[in-house]
């Protein structure tokens, strides 16, 4: 019973229409970087006979090789940054954040959502966006 | 995607760790249970933040067990069909290959690789190089890094498989 619901649950979800199920409709979605710091500050505040299990390290070695912004200001600039498009739904935000484009077009063929009709972001205010995130990259 | 989530669990705890220590007992015996598990609702759970609420502790009866309910947060990793994720590719076979992105392991068939990519036998590790002549050629091989396409996902009791597409714009090696 559970499975076949879970399963129903699967199919309703999609990125492209921003439809995450009731766990993740509403659920914080976190920039890589910041996974990175959180994941560092662990390693560094428990006990150093204390071994991570394989998925933690598995995610703390994936996040420090995609991560966009090398550390934690830039990272936090990226986010108050994206924080201020209200209208951007949180998972696309971060999408936009995670995977660093460089047009406008290459951002609404990855993330279709962008291209629903409910947003109102036009093509400059997204150049400018990721103009903006570039820059906190290139810092470093 | 990674996220942020507040889950609930109910915790089982012996009667001889009952004392003034119990709450870092709940929280040592949380960290071991759920850290590092995958379940299809919440994917791949990678790291506790914070213990936010323990909850009144039932006794089990016929034993001296006691049943806590836990609140707590925890860092997740979610796959979600047609989400674009940067994967590092680890198997290359004639049938396609297999990428991972932290803890998920991504099928890439090759009818969903860009049709001048060939499978290249001959090369060690085997790859897949793209036919276009007048550039450089772009290989797909172990340790390669792209960009791909979340484009389903079979979700087990205690394992996520997801199958990944490169042929669309703007996706492929990185």
């Amino acid at each position: 019973m559970a499975s076949s619901s879970a399963r129903r649950g699967l199919e309703d979800e999609d990125a492209s229409t921003l439809t995450f199920g009731p766990d993740f409709q509403d659920a914080a979605c976190l920039l890589n970087s910041e996974v990175a710091l959180m994941l560092e500050s662990r390693l560094t505040n428990s006990a150093p006979s204390t071994q991570q299990k394989g998925n933690f390290l598995k995610a703390y070695e994936y996040v420090n090789r995609v991560k966009t912004f090398r550390d934690r200001e830039n990272t936090t600039r990226a986010r108050a940054e994206l924080d201020k498009k209200k209208e951007l739904h949180g998972f696309e935000r971060v999408q936009l954040g995670n995977l660093c484009l460089d047009e406008p077009d290459e951002a609404m063929k990855l993330i279709p959502s962008l291209q629903m009709n409910r947003n109102q972001l036009d093509p400059g205010e997204l150049s400018d966006l990721l103009a903006t995130l570039k820059s906190f990259r290139q810092l470093t | 995607m990674f996220f942020y989530i507040e889950m609930e669990r109910d915790l089982l705890l012996l009667p001889q760790h009952f004392g003034p220590n119990i709450n870092r007992y709940l929280r040592d015996k949380l960290i071991e249970k759920v850290e590092g598990s995958c379940s299809g609702r919440y994917g791949f759970i990678i790291c506790v933040t914070e213990v936010k609420k323990i909850g009144k502790g039932r006794i089990r009866e016929g034993a001296g067990l006691v049943t806590f309910p836990v609140k707590f947060g925890a860092v997740v990793f979610r796959p979600f069909k047609g989400e674009v994720l940067d994967a590092k590719v680890t198997v290359v076979n004639k049938l396609g290959f297999f990428a991972e992105v932290g803890p998920l392991s991504v099928f890439v068939s090759k009818y969903l690789i860009p049709t001048d990519m060939r499978f290249d036998p001959q090369s060690n590790p085997p790859s897949y190089v793209s036919q276009v002549s007048d550039e450089q050629p772009m290989r797909v091989t172990v340790a390669s890094e792209v960009r791909l396409k979340l484009i389903g996902m079979r979700i087990d009791a205690s394992e996520i498989f997801a199958i990944g597409s490169i042929k669309e714009d703007y996706l492929g090696v990185l």
